[in-house]
């Protein structure tokens, strides 16, 4: 191995020399030419192997310009050290270690060095790579599933909204009730829906009057259905019974309201529903039959619906 | 002897501190006083004494300036006020680990370990 130092390099010129000067030199009138290591490790008169090992340290550790040279002169200058205390140059080589293990250590310990603002800075860099892929992963499994998979639907929700009105027995079910009390409606007659007959307030001395009974007394089964459904605890609402659906529909299972209170001749008309206001309008004017027919034997004036 | 890469990382830069502890050092000085005071059992690879010099100026426990007094730029490194109580902090913490070795029978005895030992003594 050649340990003769070497010195046949060309000095540089002043071009060389401003483009190899950090800017705090500069600044200082010094053209240093610092950052050129193998122009420092050639006036250091270093033998060719320990340059070598310099250049190699230096260049493996992959810091900033500055650091680099920084860490090439106290290379140089710990073995210019050595030399001068009389060690070989393969002894020096030898007692340094692996170049590849020193500029790994050093890269390591130098960035830990370097400023908050630039650790601040590649964080925020890598927080958006890292969100970046994120992103990039997420769309492709997305992508992916949509193309490859297909719906399966795992809840039923009409089933969780049955659940509660199913779990009512049958025979606490108003609303078969109001059911059956909505088939055996029949219509008031035709008459007594012209302005002249005051439907539903009919006064008893009205000529409508046996027409409103009459409907009364044929709306009696439905209205018996009625009665027997408001002395339910429960409505039970459904439509699931419906033929012609493939899923069930809505279910609501209400309270129904058991205070079917008789309505006076001054009172105003209370709702009479027992079920919730989504059911029909047939089903409330049977309720409000209802009371009518209960005050049949009162001889009460007049009919509210 | 040299001791194993995992007990050298955390005696090396105790010893390091110590060695500077009393006057600043360059790197290779620091490297002949690690072998030679401690009888070489602490000798390291400068592949391995300069990143931790580069560590420790990392996190300020030593501060390192270029001097050309002696023909030529040297970089020398000293103590910092923070380093000086982490090597306090540092060799109370080995003092306790040396006496439990002691109390082990893995170490010798106080009075012996003080004077076999060139860095708990003599190292100016």
């Amino acid at each position: 191995m050649n340990n003769e130092p070497t010195s046949d390099r060309p000095s540089p010129g002043v071009v060389h020399l401003a483009h190899t000067t950090p800017l705090s030199d500069a600044i200082q009138g010094r053209l240093t030419g610092r950052l050129d290591i193998a122009l420092a490790c050639d006036r250091a008169g270093l033998p060719p192997s320990i340059r070598e090992l310099v250049l190699q340290t230096a260049q493996a550790t992959r810091l900033w310009r500055v650091e680099r040279a920084d860490v090439a002169h106290e290379l140089i200058a710990h073995f210019r050290d050595g030399i001068e205390a009389g060690r070989t140059p393969d002894e020096l080589i030898a007692a340094f270690g692996e170049s590849l293990v020193a500029a790994r250590l050093i890269r390591r310990a130098k960035k830990q060095s370097r400023p908050l603002s630039w650790k601040l800075w590649i964080l925020l860099w890598k927080s958006i790579g890292a969100l970046l892929v994120l992103s990039i992963l997420l769309y492709l499994i997305l992508f992916i599933r949509y193309h490859t998979g297909s719906p399966v639907v795992k809840v039923n929700p009409i089933a969780t909204l049955n659940a509660p009105a199913l779990s009512i027995p049958t025979e606490e079910r108003a609303w078969n009730r109001y059911k059956l009390a909505i088939s055996a409606y029949t219509k008031p007659h035709d008459d007594l829906m012209l302005p002249g007959a005051q439907w539903p307030h009919i006064p008893a001395d009205s000529p409508y009057r046996d027409l409103a009974l009459a409907t009364l007394e044929a709306n009696r089964p439905a209205l018996e259905h009625v009665h027997a459904a408001a002395a339910m605890p429960r409505s039970a609402t459904s439509s699931a019974s419906r033929s012609n659906q493939t899923l069930p529909g809505p279910i609501m299972a209400v309270k129904s309201r058991r205070s079917m209170t008789p309505i006076g001749p001054t009172t105003r008309p209370r709702s009479a529903s027992c079920s919730p206001r989504s059911e029909s309008s047939e089903s409330s004017r049977i309720s409000s039959c209802s009371t009518r027919c209960s005050r049949e034997s009162n001889t009460t004036p007049h009919v509210w619906l | 002897m040299k001791v194993e890469r995992e007990l050298m990382r955390g005696a090396g830069p105790v010893a390091v501190l110590k060695l500077l502890e009393r006057q600043e050092m360059y790197g290779y000085e620091l490297v002949e006083r690690l072998s030679t005071q401690s009888g070489g059992v602490l000798a390291m690879g400068q592949s391995t004494l300069y990143p931790m010099l580069y560590a420790l100026e990392g996190k300020g426990l030593i501060k390192s300036v270029w001097r050309d007094d002696a023909e030529r730029p040297r970089r020398y490194y000293r103590l910092t006020d923070k380093g000086r109580k982490r090597l306090a902090s540092d060799t109370e913490q080995w003092q306790r680990v040396i006496q439990a070795m002691q109390a082990l029978g893995i170490a010798g005895t106080p009075r012996a370990a003080s004077c076999s030992h060139p860095l708990a003594g003599g190292a100016a």
